[in-house]
């Protein structure tokens, strides 16, 4: 009932048919140059609003590009550089020509597509805009500092990352200024570094970076060789550091460099060979 | 209203999304379905000849923005495609995929064979080589995209038989 009262007549339908006949053939037949002027003047009205938008975000999109490709880029230039510095201090400090500097690989940028909302998370997702032969144990870092590692492999695309602060996460770590080794671990809401004698020479505020040595773990020697993380990413400063009376390590709090807090390019750090066997396990 | 409003979001969606996004993710060698005679299509046959009219020259007129030369040309044709198909409303065979396939397929046709002859201006070449290359294979392609959406348009409720 109430649709017939909306059902328009046949002489209505005819009309509408006519108008829109005549309009169209009215703009079909305008001048050449008119008829331009009017479905641009049209253009203007109808569709200019969905390609403004249409054609921000593609230029977002491309922007985007862009800007992961310079963060790759900037991230890389600085890795080399820290490394350049990091070379020079060892040979200061006679540590031998053996030590590697900093990594030689390759940054594969990728993007946080989920991430836990608890403050301190333990795992993201991240995806790569090209296919990578990724697998578990390659460290993702930021242009900050290091992050963690491939835990999960989903596909070429997507992975997940196992970050610092997973619970049963250990990382061989270095202090640069004397080359002092430790083993850093997330306790509770904070991170240490521990096996550091009570004696050594740690002062707040100085820089810890991964140290290229791997941490034995408990599922059998072939995780010990892939885990290997190379030397040199940033983790994080000294918070604090003391050697209480009772105990034979030093108590070393630090604050880590990289967050997952922010919308930004991950890199997962892919060597260029695959890794051999050889893997430091102390003092150089 | 409720239905009025609900019929044109459809139509618009169908073809806006499907000419925009998912027209080229399906493309096969160049042809695509056509979406927004598709989205006629349902127009025509959830809201009759009026509305199919109206919404036929919008669309038309819309497409034709894009190609200033032959402005009217695209409103016209999908007026007149518009009007014819509002007019099988309540005349089809309802909940028949060939039923709404061959409609799609022939609307398909019946437009292009309009444009294409307005467009070479009666030349045989200029409109035979894109009628049986471009033509033929999109109203197929069409018509076998068109069948799920129409039935997705009446599991929403939007085609009825008793209308």
């Amino acid at each position: 009932m109430r649709r017939e009262a909306v059902t328009p007549s046949t002489r209505d339908r005819t009309l509408a048919l006519i108008v829109c006949t005549v309009l169209a053939l009215t703009l079909m037949l305008l001048p050449g140059n008119a008829r331009i002027l009017v479905a641009d003047r049209l253009g203007r009205v109808l569709t200019a609003p969905y390609w403004s938008v249409r054609t921000f975000l593609d230029d977002m999109a491309e922007l985007r590009r862009e800007n992961t490709d310079l963060q790759r880029e900037l991230a890389l230039r600085e890795l080399q550089a820290q490394a350049a510095a990091r070379g020079q201090r060892d040979m200061e400090r006679l540590a031998g020509p053996a030590l590697e500097a900093g990594f030689t690989g390759d940054l594969v940028p990728c993007r946080v597509v989920m991430r836990q909302s608890a403050r301190f998370a333990t795992m993201i997702k991240i995806r790569s805009a090209e296919p990578v032969d990724w697998e578990p144990w390659l460290p993702v870092i930021s242009r900050l500092g290091y992050l963690g590692r491939l835990k999960t492999v989903i596909s070429p695309l997507e992975a997940w990352v196992e970050l610092m602060s997973a619970p049963d996460f250990a990382l061989g770590v270095e202090f640069p200024r004397t080359g002092l080794l430790g083993i850093m671990r997330p306790r509770a809401d904070r991170f240490v570094v521990e096996m550091v004698g009570r004696d050594e020479d740690v002062q707040a505020g100085e820089m810890v970076i991964t140290s290229g040595v791997a941490e034995i773990r408990e599922d059998g020697a072939e995780s010990l060789v892939s885990a290997a993380t190379p030397r040199g990413f940033p983790v994080g400063t000294v918070a604090h550091a003391s050697s209480p009376n009772d105990q034979v390590f030093m108590d070393i709090g630090i604050s880590p460099l990289a967050t997952c807090d922010f919308n930004e390019t991950v890199f997962v750090v892919m060597p260029l060979a695959p890794a051999g066997p050889a893997v430091g396990t102390g003092r150089p | 209203m409720r239905a009025f409003v609900r019929i044109n979001l459809l139509w618009i969606l169908i073809a806006f999304v499907g000419d925009t996004m998912v027209g080229p993710m399906v493309s096969f060698k160049g042809v695509r379905p056509d979406f927004s005679i598709i989205a006629l299509v349902v127009l025509g046959l959830a809201a009759g000849s009026l509305p199919a009219t109206v919404g036929g020259f919008v669309l038309g007129l819309v497409q034709d923005l894009a190609n200033p030369a032959l402005l009217g040309l695209q409103a016209l044709c999908k007026t007149w495609l518009g009007f014819g198909l509002g007019r099988l409303r309540g005349r089809l065979v309802y909940c028949m995929p060939l039923v709404e396939g061959v409609v799609i397929l022939l609307a398909v046709l019946a437009h292009d064979l309009v444009f294409l002859l307005v467009q070479s201006r009666l030349g045989d070449e200029a409109f035979l080589v894109p009628f049986v290359t471009q033509a033929l294979p999109t109203a197929l392609y069409s018509g076998l995209v068109g069948v799920p959406v129409v039935r997705l348009a009446a599991l929403a409720g939007i085609l009825k038989p008793e209308d």
